[in-house]
């Protein structure tokens, strides 16, 4: 049977779903075992077989050092963030650096990269839709967290193609969450999909529309989700039990497997009962043939406790993501919750009391994400489809300019596709070549942001500084496939690529390339605004080159004075290097700096009459 | 009247200016061009200068509205029909190698993605989304969200589409551009600004309602500040100050000091606030002062010379009261002070003002030095004589108490 279908798999922090559509139901497909979700775990055996989902899990306590979990959290990262850093202290499994300064992670002395340890678990849901629908299926949509960055995307759609898929997109969990609950409605509404999951939180809101689905904005934050809720019930088990026995349990890595599937179940019980025990005898030996047990009772007041600067961290992005949307939170029809920590009561309390509105119980927390994979996957294949989904960029993207600064160029919650462009001059007198650095992020520091790629634009003409043009121009596909190009406006010389993949580079490997890169550097086209704020602030420096004379005299005196003087002079020289940048925003920030000293200098001149 | 050289601007037949695609000035001056005015006399009825009117007139000439001199009407461009004209493309003419692309397009969508993108740039994004310029958000959300599903490139196969793949992208980018825009108000103000677009015959109508609305405001508030600023009784005042004022100039130069001091006296009344006024008032008042007490002075003269001294004191007292800034009065009732014996105190005060007012006085020296000595401040007394010999080298009696003085005689 020669049928095409295109399966949606939610591939989750903790576990993982896959669903089809069949005859225009979406559906989710059970695993052998009956289950309707997977754990996403993977483990390697004594002898060297593989194990995933359930089987993975159970041996997990038994074989903690090659039981790979939440390997989600990992996907598409630096080997030197902090966040990898935090994960070799509390995984019980190798992680190593690989060679392009990604991350490895070592199971029985085999290396594996992220993106294969992923692709298993896609692979194994796969196998669960082939089996349930009796022929091979190769195309898929995978979901990932809104606020996932190229990087990780990428990685994650290698994995499907390790796995043999034909990955047709990649979608935004909280979207994939917001497909599913309209699917099959004509309705116009507006929607808050609040996504809090095993690893990560999203939030999304929607506009919904006769089958159309505009996202309005999305946000969230990688490192928020269920894990870091256990890990506030380890960690209060582990001082707890610190304080009375002396005993770190943490570094006993089969101790901690314990600990964390017992926080797990707490939690879960906690859900619908007011208390739990927590029961772990023989938890740990004293070496003399004795061993020491851990009991303790946990109270829904005592989680709340614990996790209630989590809960607020998810109201900020929340509060933050409506402005994006210019929406108030009156405008909103529904708030759907996703993602099983999203049953934890205080939770839903939360969202209750922030959005004025009960939470949307028409979806299943766990299964509705890759219902709408499956929802997504069905309508890229039929043209005449009810569905049209209209995503966003959740990442401003742009690139590096002089001075180590990011430029934005197409702003977070642009629909998908676009493309759009700026105009940059050389920063150096016959200049002939430019470095295009492209970033991810939000921070205008371009160090802080995601590195995409990079190429030289070169061949250019030589002239004074300021006086090349180059146009870059973004582009994002349908597909989300960003390229970037760079062209000489005058000679039409032409360069770009295509982001595939991470470049690896370290933070401190692109920081030396700020300084180094200052040859290639592309400064912002001198804009209208930019010879505003210049002459704005020349007349700043204007005055107090005036004033300084008059007052050198007088406060040269004193220590204090003379100290003054230098702070002045360093306040003006960097100043000037600011305008020399010809880049409004290093203007902008020096700008408080001068009108301060002035203020100080026009005191002391007054004085002096 | 029309300079025989000055080319007639005529509205061409046939022309409905509401279907024009102009802006409102230009339309505004279109509407009144009657075939008889020229360009002078256009101007001041629209007013501008000439120079601009003839811009404006050459402009509606090229976009073929109106005849003007020699210029004759550009080609006019055939506006490009509304997007989405499914099936109607009139005598477009199709590129055949697109036409015989392998693709998994079918001709109809073949069509309609080469008309689209051949005409995407003669569109404004009001064109594009197929909404009026004047569009709620909400229609526009609407129509964005129809667009998206005729255009969105999920909503074509996802096989090969050759070239056409690329033009479906470009126009779902331009849809999403113009949405971009149009979605969020301070852009589409922004927006707005820098597009011209058609006005509906109503819209026409209204904007030049409002434009004649404001010029009559205009003309009327101009009238209200003229009246108000003629009616002004601050201004009256000031005026009538004035005319006073020009008067007692006119009196003073033919000599009539105390009617010009009435002149003036009443400008400074009507309008207290002139420098001019008053300086003329205090020059004036002191000049009838030296008027008026010309025959204390005579009579006074008159009692001194017969040594009468108390009713010469009594006339020269009355003098200094009617002008204090007279020196002569001051200098003959100190001196005459001096003479009656009366308080020396006293007469040393007048005798102080009258050298201050007459500093080449010699006289005047003479009497402080004689009241200086009576006081006993022989010192000063001797400085007074020597100014009064200054000013007099043959004053007998000064150099006589000089000799005294000097002696102790």
């Amino acid at each position: 049977m020669e049928e095409e279908t295109v399966i949606g798999i939610d591939l989750g922090t903790t576990n993982s779903c896959v669903a089809v559509v069949d005859n225009g139901v979406p559906k989710v497909i059970p695993n052998r075992g009956g289950y309707r979700t997977t754990p996403s775990v993977v483990a390697i055996a004594d002898s060297g077989r593989r194990m995933i989902g359930h089987v993975a899990k159970r041996q997990s306590i038994i074989n903690a050092e090659n039981t790979v979990y939440a390997a989600k959290r990992l996907i598409g990262r630096r080997w030197d963030t902090p966040e990898i850093k935090e994960a070799i202290e509390t995984c019980p499994y190798h992680i190593t650096e690989g060679p392009h300064q990604d991350v490895r992670i070592e199971l029985r002395g085999k290396m594996y990269s992220l993106s294969e340890i992923s692709s298993m678990i896609l692979s194994e849901m796969k196998l669960i839709a082939d089996q349930n629908l009796g022929y091979e299926v190769s195309k898929a949509v995978i979901t990932v967290p809104a606020y996932f960055n190229d990087n990780q995307r990428q990685a994650t759609k290698d994995a499907g193609r390790i796995a043999g898929l034909d990955v047709v997109r990649i979608i935004n969990e909280p979207t994939a969450a917001a497909l599913a609950y309209g699917y099959g409605k004509t309705i116009n509404r507006k929607v808050a999909v609040f996504d809090l999951g095993g690893g990560t939180f999203d939030i999304s809101v929607l506009e919904i529309g006769n089958g159309v689905f505009e996202v309005l904005a999305t946000s969230g934050d990688t490192l928020l989700g269920g894990e870091d809720f256990d890990y506030r019930i380890i960690e209060w088990l582990v001082f707890a039990f610190l304080k009375e026995h002396e005993i770190d349990l943490r570094k006993d890595r089969m101790a901690f497997q314990r600990l964390k599937d017992a926080a797990e179940k707490a939690k879960c019980e906690l859900s619908v009962a007011p208390q739990t025990e927590i029961n772990l005898p023989f938890i740990i030996s004293t070496g003399n043939n004795d061993a020491l047990h851990l009991q303790k009772t946990l109270t829904r007041d005592i989680f709340n406790d614990l996790v209630s600067d989590l809960c607020e961290r998810c109201i900020q992005i929340c509060q933050k993501t409506l402005e994006t949307a210019r929406l108030d939170k009156g405008d909103l029809d529904d708030v759907i919750l996703v993602g099983g920590q999203t049953r934890t009561p205080r939770i839903q309390e939360m969202c209750k009391e922030y959005f004025g509105l009960p939470p949307s119980r028409s979806v299943h927390p766990d299964e509705v994400v890759a219902l709408g994979a499956a929802i997504q996957g069905a309508a890229l294949l039929d043209e005449r489809s009810e569905v049209l989904l209209l995503d966003v960029t959740p990442h401003n993207l742009g690139i590096m300019i002089a001075e180590g600064y990011f430029q934005t160029i197409i702003e977070k919650n642009t629909t998908v596709p676009t493309d759009q462009g700026k105009i940059f001059t050389t920063v150096r007198d016959n200049q002939t070549t430019v470095r295009i650095m492209v970033f991810q992020g939000d921070s205008n520091r371009a160090e802080e942001n995601e590195l995409l790629g990079e190429f030289l634009l070169s061949g250019l003409r030589e002239a004074p500084r300021g006086q090349v043009e180059v146009e870059v121009t973004f582009e994002i596909s349908a597909d989300g496939i960003v390229s970037v190009s760079a062209r000489d406006l005058e000679t039409d010389v032409q360069q770009s690529i295509t982001v595939t993949a991470s470049s690896g580079l370290t933070e401190e490997e692109i920081r030396q390339m700020t300084e180094e890169a200052e040859e290639y550097a592309v400064g912002v086209k001198t804009s209208d605004a930019f010879s505003e704020a210049k002459a704005e602030l020349e007349a700043l420096l204007r005055e107090i080159d005036d004033l300084v004379p008059q007052v050198e005299t007088v406060i040269s005196g004193s220590e204090f004075g003379q100290d003054a003087l230098r702070k002045v002079s360093e306040t003006v020289e960097r100043a000037r290097s600011a305008i020399e940048t010809g880049d409004k925003a290093p203007v902008d920030d020096s700008k408080a700096a001068v009108e301060r000293t002035l203020k100080m200098l026009r005191g002391v001149a007054q004085k002096l009459g | 009247m029309v300079s025989p050289t000055e080319p007639i601007p005529e509205l061409l037949a046939g022309v409905d200016l509401t279907k024009a695609n102009i802006t409102v000035e230009d339309a505004f001056v279109a509407s009144r061009i009657d075939g008889r005015s020229g360009v002078s006399q256009l101007a001041t009825l629209i007013g501008k200068n000439v120079g601009e009117t003839k811009t404006i007139l050459t402009r509606l000439a090229r976009a073929g509205i109106i005849s003007f001199g020699n210029i004759s009407a550009e080609q006019p461009k055939p506006k490009p029909a509304k997007p989405g004209a499914a099936g109607d493309y009139g005598s477009f003419i199709f590129p055949a190698n697109l036409m015989m692309e392998t693709c998994e397009l079918d001709e109809p969508n073949r069509k309609r993605i080469i008309w689209t993108h051949e005409h995407l740039e003669g569109w404004n994004h009001y064109e594009l989304l197929q909404v009026s310029h004047r569009a709620e958000a909400s229609e526009i959300k609407k129509s964005y969200f129809m667009r998206s599903k005729e255009w969105h490139p999920d909503r074509f196969p996802r096989g090969n589409l050759g070239s056409f793949k690329r033009m479906i992208e470009v126009i779902y980018k331009q849809i999403n551009e113009a949405y971009r825009v149009l979605s969020k108000p301070e852009k589409r103000k922004e927006y707005d600004e820098t597009c011209v677009f058609e006005f509906s015959p109503e819209e026409l109508d209204e904007l030049m309602r409002a434009k004649k609305d404001e010029e009559r405001e205009k003309r009327h508030k101009e009238q209200v500040r003229k009246r108000r600023l003629k009616n002004n009784p601050v201004r009256q005042r000031m005026l009538q100050a004035k005319k006073f004022y020009e008067e007692a100039l006119d009196l003073e130069s033919a000599g009539r000091t105390m009617d010009a001091l009435r002149a003036v006296q009443m400008a400074v009344t009507y309008d207290s606030n002139r420098p001019e006024y008053q300086e003329l008032a205090t020059r004036l008042r002191d000049n009838a002062g030296e008027h008026r007490i010309q025959k204390y002075l005579r009579k006074g003269g008159k009692y001194e010379a017969t040594l009468v001294w108390d009713d010469a004191i009594d006339m020269f007292e009355e003098a200094v009261r009617i002008a204090p800034n007279s020196g002569k009065a001051r200098l003959r009732l100190a001196y005459n002070l001096l003479m009656g014996g009366r308080d020396a105190q006293v007469a040393l005060g007048h005798a102080q003002r009258a050298v201050a007012l007459l500093p080449e006085e010699a006289e005047a020296f003479y009497v402080l030095g004689r009241l200086y000595e009576k006081v006993s401040m022989d010192k000063l007394a001797k400085r007074a004589y020597e100014q009064a010999l200054k000013f007099r080298p043959t004053y007998v009696e000064v150099k006589k108490r000089l000799k005294r003085l000097k002696w102790g005689i």
